[in-house]
């Protein structure tokens, strides 16, 4: 039976008058790139603020594993196994490329302040990294500034750097926008990765050719409202969707 | 992307740092080597320097813009002075409870200040250090209010007591080289990157599971502890104190240590530190425009140099080491051709 990592149950959300989630319901299962599509506006990354916890819900639940994590604050979402990048990276830009990356690390360590102070080491990350880099397809040399490094690669690192903290769920949040075609491929590539070694990965996104590729099941958002839900063949042909977003981006 | 273990210029310059360090150590506190008076201004400059690293925890690891450094500062110095005269407690004791006060203290209030978020944080940190200076001055009976506590003890640790400038350089140096270190390894921690986080996105910081209010509370005990131990060495060093230095304007001094030094530098906390201390003693002669030539000379460094003299220095060495590896890449290309 397959096994749910996430559950987004009945979940609702408004900004003053603007509905931005109503009725959300989603789930995302293990070894699963679950894709959530919509137009610019639909609540896609509202969403992903809501499940990771950077926005409270006004009503709802958010199931984390089979436990209610939505009264959870970010930061203990993180910790449990939620992982996440943005549309545009964001890292320390006045640290170091090594710095940033073991900011995931010390995700997946766990270890208390005065632990990590007197050195204590967790498991090495050096192979694994480098594993992740030929995915990414390029090499840096970590001591230098994360700004020195171009937007589409800060965008690849990003993924690499939830990968390292070993989540259990990634939350992608546009991770091809601004990206060439072989960068994009590389995005696709890493997905792909994350969710053979177990993780569940809901992945937001406007390029169609990669959403359309890559998930294994999508959810469609339009105006804060589920409006179709599928396997990528289906949503293609959902007249709904193709009225909605499809079509519009096509005629466009 | 392996660090490579070799003798790199960066180690053969930690080796050369170690050697002055241990000369200046060495070499300041002979007898006739400086004037009596500006070893006082050399050990003040360390007791500076100690408070200093603390806010370079708080500010430039966390991005928080503190002003009660010098207020924190007067918590440790009056609770050293009062256990000392008022209790006859031995002034080793006295520094330490005072360090616990501190830590206590920090966090409590801590807790409570950083509920507020950026500027506003700031403008309650002003008014916390207002209202620590309206105890110094007005709790009578156990300050002395303005007219400040005078005969403090000198240190006494038991096995030694110290009694002159010599002595007391020899120890403020150990103390603020074992400071530095502690800050130095704080930045490689986990606690470190935490804290560098939460300055640069908290948002980012929590999706990697910082716990940003947490963070920032703990670095203001740090910055607590550091500024109170330096308030205990300020009282016993000096033999007396009174509201003055722990002035909001004194606060201020510091923050401009740690943006003259450079925000992002350990190191820089100590070149700030070193020149604010020196250079008003430099400038004496200039009497009455002193604070002139002083107030431009921070605009003139805000606008020019905003990551300060060690931002300069690391600018310079990233193009040269860019520099260089662009012509290693261009030989090695050129090898390849032939």
């Amino acid at each position: 039976m397959e096994r749910v990592l996430l559950e987004v149950r009945d979940v609702n959300k408004a900004f003053g008058g603007v509905i931005t989630a109503k009725n959300v319901d989603m789930k995302v299962m293990a070894g699963e790139i679950h894709g959530l599509i919509g137009p610019n506006g639909a609540g896609k990354t509202t969403l992903l603020n809501l499940i990771s916890g950077i926005y409270e819900v006004d009503s709802g639940h958010i199931f984390f594993e089979g436990n209610e994590i939505t009264n959870l604050p970010a930061h203990k979402r993180a910790r449990l196994g939620l992982g996440r990048t943005f549309q545009s990276p964001r890292f320390m830009n006045r640290a170091s490329i090594k710095d940033n990356l073991e900011l995931g690390t010390d995700l997946r360590n766990q270890f208390t302040y005065i632990q990590s102070f007197f050195g204590k080491k967790g498991a090495d990350f050096y192979s694994e990294l480098e594993e992740l880099m030929e995915i990414a397809g390029f090499t840096f040399d970590w001591n230098e500034h994360i700004t020195s490094l171009p937007y589409g690669q800060q965008k690849l690192l990003e993924i690499v750097r939830a990968m390292l903290a070993h989540p259990t769920v990634i939350l992608v949040d546009e991770p091809a926008a601004g990206l060439n075609k072989q960068e994009q491929e590389r995005v696709s590539l890493l997905l792909r990765k994350a969710v053979d070694s177990g993780m569940g990965v809901v992945l937001i996104e406007h390029t169609m050719e990669m959403v359309m590729n890559i998930c294994d099941n999508i959810t469609v958002l339009n105006f804060g409202e589920v409006i179709a839900k599928g396997k990528p063949q289906e949503i293609a042909t959902n007249p709904q969707v193709i009225e909605a977003y499809l079509g519009g981006e096509n005629d466009a | 992307m392996k660090k490579k273990k070799i003798l790199t210029p960066k180690i053969i310059g930690k080796i050369i740092v170690a050697i002055i360090i241990i000369a200046a150590f060495i070499i300041i506190p002979l007898p006739g080597v400086v004037s009596r008076y500006m070893l006082k201004v050399y050990n003040d400059g360390l007791i500076y320097f100690i408070a200093a690293l603390g806010l370079s925890v708080m500010l430039g690891m966390g991005g928080q813009v503190t002003y009660s450094t010098a207020g924190i500062m007067g918590v440790g110095a009056y609770i050293t002075a009062i256990l000392s005269t008022k209790y006859g407690w031995n002034t080793g004791l006295a520094i330490i409870v005072a360090l616990i006060a501190g830590a206590i203290f920090s966090f409590v209030v801590g807790l409570a200040l950083f509920r507020l978020k950026g500027s506003y944080f700031s403008f309650a940190s002003i008014g916390l250090t207002n209202l620590l200076v309206t105890i110094f001055s007005n709790w009578m009976e156990m300050t002395e209010g303005p007219d400040g506590i005078t005969r403090i003890p000198k240190l006494d640790v038991g096995f030694m007591k110290f009694t002159d400038f010599n002595s007391y350089f020899r120890l403020l140096f150990i103390i603020a080289i074992i400071c530095y270190l502690f800050v130095l390894r704080l930045r490689k921690t986990s606690y470190g990157r935490a804290l560098a986080s939460v300055r640069d996105n908290e948002i980012t910081a929590a999706s990697f599971g910082v716990n940003c209010y947490m963070t920032k509370v703990y670095s203001f005990v740090i910055a607590g502890v550091f500024a109170c131990l330096a308030g205990g060495l300020y009282a016993v060093h000096a033999g007396f104190i009174s509201p003055e230095p722990f002035k909001y304007d004194q606060s201020a001094i510091y923050l401009i240590m740690i943006m003259l030094g450079g925000v992002d530098s350990t190191f820089g906390a100590f070149l700030g530190a070193s020149l604010l201390t020196i250079i008003p003693e430099k400038m004496r002669w200039l009497n009455e425009y002193y604070k002139l030539i002083y107030g431009v000379g921070v605009i003139i460094l805000m606008i020019f140099m905003p990551m300060g003299l060690m931002g300069i220095i690391d600018n310079f060495k990233y193009k040269m080491i860019g520099k260089i590896k662009k012509r290693k890449q261009s030989n090695a290309i050129e090898t390849e051709a032939n």
